[in-house]
């Protein structure tokens, strides 16, 4: 594989990366071709270019995250970086510095990129306006969660092939979803049209602020209907006790994606789910496992996407 | 253009932080602020640490505030621990201008309706901003399109709706004299027009940033555009300015709530809401909106408010201030009296410069004067 497939650092037309929304079509795009080059190698075992030898990166992780972290750190040190971690319950945040003194006391060291994952939306273009650094948002409240975003397009892109006309269910809690807004972001700009469904009480109220390809379906037959792709998010259990939703037993009952639901999107039609998965609520086990579910593929291409993004956004050139 | 004299500004619940929140504001910051902002009367929020409920408060607050060429008319906290009426005959008495409940309802309609009783008896106008609660909690921004976008949590235009369909009722059965801070939704203006139609004792105010800016000023997650109530829709917007030209709405506030900067530089979810407008409240305006003649101003900016607060029209060569009209001025730095910087205006070219007081027929220069 030559070293033009894995794209050219520093050739998107941004620098940052804290979302999905406002990316170009040709960004887009090549973010997936470079994500496919680095998911091709790790089947071929060609070696991939050390874009990040040198490159000190820093996992700024305000929220916690295990998942997301070890496939940024996986991604980081197969591009030669050796990264820094940065856990906020051991850190001077605790003593009440401020965010904004805790990036530039860790630009002052020499940081290059910052991936940032905060329990505030907005956190990661605020941090961008105080440091010199890259930034890739690792998730920002509610807002987006733009490797997810790419890894779930990536995914399907792969299944699917283009996904310009393909259709695509999101189920759950939409509403406090970054998981949900980000791939609402990608998918229609790859020219797919999304579904909604959920609890009432998880919908957004506003739908029409995502553009004519986001729709709100009736029920979830009719968001599963023809669907090419279904994608599950997780129930989180503390919607419980703010109100939000009766039980789990409910939302299992209502809304959870079985065999015979999942018959009703298109023949080959594919499962996602961002994970961890509640078995027996968002998905029962047979789907999960089935050949339909895509799950750990997605969390194979997260480790290929997030190579794609760091090369891209701060690979050293002459790697 | 020559200069012209106009009567001064009443503002109707500007924020300062003394006592407890000086490195925000003072009195006699705040007070040079009004003055270089064209304003010879502010009615000061009591919700300071501790709030200004006592009657020794009052006069203290007073006292600090004596020698401006401003006057500061305290507004006292309508409730002391939570369930208890403040003492409002003895607050009255040492100079409370009225009572206030800050920016949101208290959460029992019985006990909202015991504050406007006593209120009423005691011949106290109650300042609040009429919005539930419940539906405005954690809430940080309009709930809207831009929310939704953003993943923000929303405060729904129904909170101001709700808090009006609780105060209305109230205000009817009690009698008591509401004046409703700082509306901002359509719903709302459309209420308190019926209600206004319908011979309720309410006036209403709306502040100056929620006429020029809408929601979409907080795309990109700007804090000095993080305000409560949230600047809400465009068609919101507009009616505001129908309330404002068919006498629903009285006047024109600042909302000048200073912040320290430090506070500020902060991520949006945790910075305070809240920006200083005494000294931009009419520039921005004239700027915005350069064709409304100097006497609609002077309804909406001195006569309306001081109606409100029970004071007689202001003469302009008894308490007024000399306007170059066309002059311009770039707030920011030494060019600003407040000991805040959380100015959205920061920076931009403001049409409308104050150069001189008058006081009984004296003039006399700005404290500060801006530098044009």
């Amino acid at each position: 594989m030559t070293k033009s497939a894995f794209g050219v650092p520093g050739s998107l037309s941004t620098r940052h990366l804290p979302g999905l929304r406002g990316l170009s079509g040709n960004d887009l795009v090549a973010i997936l071709d470079s994500a496919q080059a680095f998911r091709d190698g790790f089947d071929s075992g060609e070696p991939v270019p050390a874009s990040l030898s040198g490159v000190l990166v820093v996992n700024l992780f305000f929220e916690n995250s295990t998942r997301t972290r070890l496939s940024f750190e996986a991604a980081e040190k197969r591009l030669g970086a050796s990264p820094m971690n940065f856990s906020a319950s051991l850190s001077s945040t605790t003593k009440g510095e401020s965010l904004r003194d805790t990036v530039r006391n860790i630009q002052a060291m020499g940081a290059d990129v910052f991936v940032v994952r905060h329990s505030c939306a907005g956190t990661p273009g605020f941090i961008a306006s105080h440091t010199t650094a890259a930034v890739v948002n690792a998730g920002d409240g509610a807002c987006e969660h733009p490797t997810q975003g790419l890894l779930d397009a990536l995914t399907m892109r792969q299944r699917l092939g283009d996904l310009s006309g393909k259709r695509v269910a999101i189920i759950g809690d939409i509403r406090h979803s970054r998981v949900a807004r980000s791939n609402i972001w990608a998918l229609p700009t790859l020219g797919a049209s999304i579904r909604l469904w959920g609890p009432a009480t998880l919908l957004p109220r506003h739908p029409d602020a995502f553009g004519p390809a986001v729709t709100v379906a009736h029920s979830l037959e009719h968001a599963l209907e023809d669907a090419d792709a279904v994608m599950l998010l997780r129930i989180q259990h503390e919607r419980q006790s703010s109100g939000l939703l009766p039980s789990l037993r409910e939302y299992r009952h209502s809304f959870g994606l079985d065999e015979s639901r999942l018959a009703l999107a298109k023949p080959g039609a594919l499962v996602l789910h961002p994970g961890p998965i509640n078995r027996g609520v968002e998905v029962v086990s047979e789907v999960a496992d089935n050949d339909h579910s895509v799950i750990l593929a997605q969390v194979t291409n997260g480790v290929a996407v997030r190579m794609a993004v760091l090369h891209l956004l701060a690979g050293r050139k002459n790697a | 253009m020559p200069e012209i004299l106009l009567p001064g500004f009443c503002d109707l619940g500007c924020a300062f932080g003394e006592p407890g929140f000086e490195q925000a504001e003072t009195i006699r910051s705040g007070l040079a602020a009004a003055a270089r902002g064209g304003w010879s009367v502010v009615a000061m929020e009591p919700f300071t640490d501790p709030a200004i409920d006592t009657d020794a408060q009052i006069q203290l607050v007073r006292h600090l505030a004596a020698d401006s060429p401003c006057r500061l008319i305290p507004l006292a906290a309508a409730t002391r621990e939570k369930g208890a009426l403040s003492e409002m005959a003895l607050l009255r008495e040492a100079g409370a201008g009225a009572v206030s409940l800050g920016d949101v309802l208290p959460g029992s309609a019985a006990f909202l309706r015991s504050v406007l009783e006593y209120a009423a008896q005691n011949d106290l106008t109650v300042f609040l901003h009429p919005c539930d609660p419940t539906l405005a909690a954690e809430g940080m921004v309009h709930e809207g399109p831009v929310a939704e976008r953003l993943g923000l949590r929303g405060i729904p235009s129904l909170a101001e709706e709700i808090g009006l369909g609780t105060v209305l009722p109230l205000v009817k059965r009690t009698g008591a004299r509401v004046h409703l801070s700082r509306l901002s939704t359509a719903q709302g203006v459309s209420m308190v027009r019926e209600s206004r139609l319908a011979g309720l004792p309410v006036t209403a105010d709306v502040s100056f940033r929620h006429l020029l800016q809408d929601e979409s000023i907080l795309e990109g997650f700007p804090s000095e555009w993080k305000l409560f109530p949230p600047l809400r829709s465009e068609s919101d917007k507009r009616a505001l300015w129908q309330g404002l030209l068919d006498g629903t709405l009285d006047a024109i506030c600042s909302l000048h709530r200073p912040v320290p900067t430090e506070a500020k530089l902060a991520e949006f979810d945790v910075s305070p809401y809240g920006a200083i407008g005494l000294e931009t409240c009419f520039s921005a305006l004239r700027t915005a909106q350069p064709d409304i003649p100097p006497g609609q101003w002077i309804l909406w900016l001195s006569t309306g408010p001081r109606r409100v607060l029970g004071l007689a029209p202001a003469i302009a060569d008894r308490e007024g201030t000399w306007w170059d009209i066309d002059a311009t001025w770039v707030p920011g730095g030494a060019n600003l009296a407040s000991r805040s910087r959380n100015c959205p205006e920061l920076g931009q070219t403001l049409r409308s410069v104050p150069t001189r007081l008058r006081r009984n027929g004296v003039d006399s220069p700005l404290p500060d004067p801006i530098r044009v």
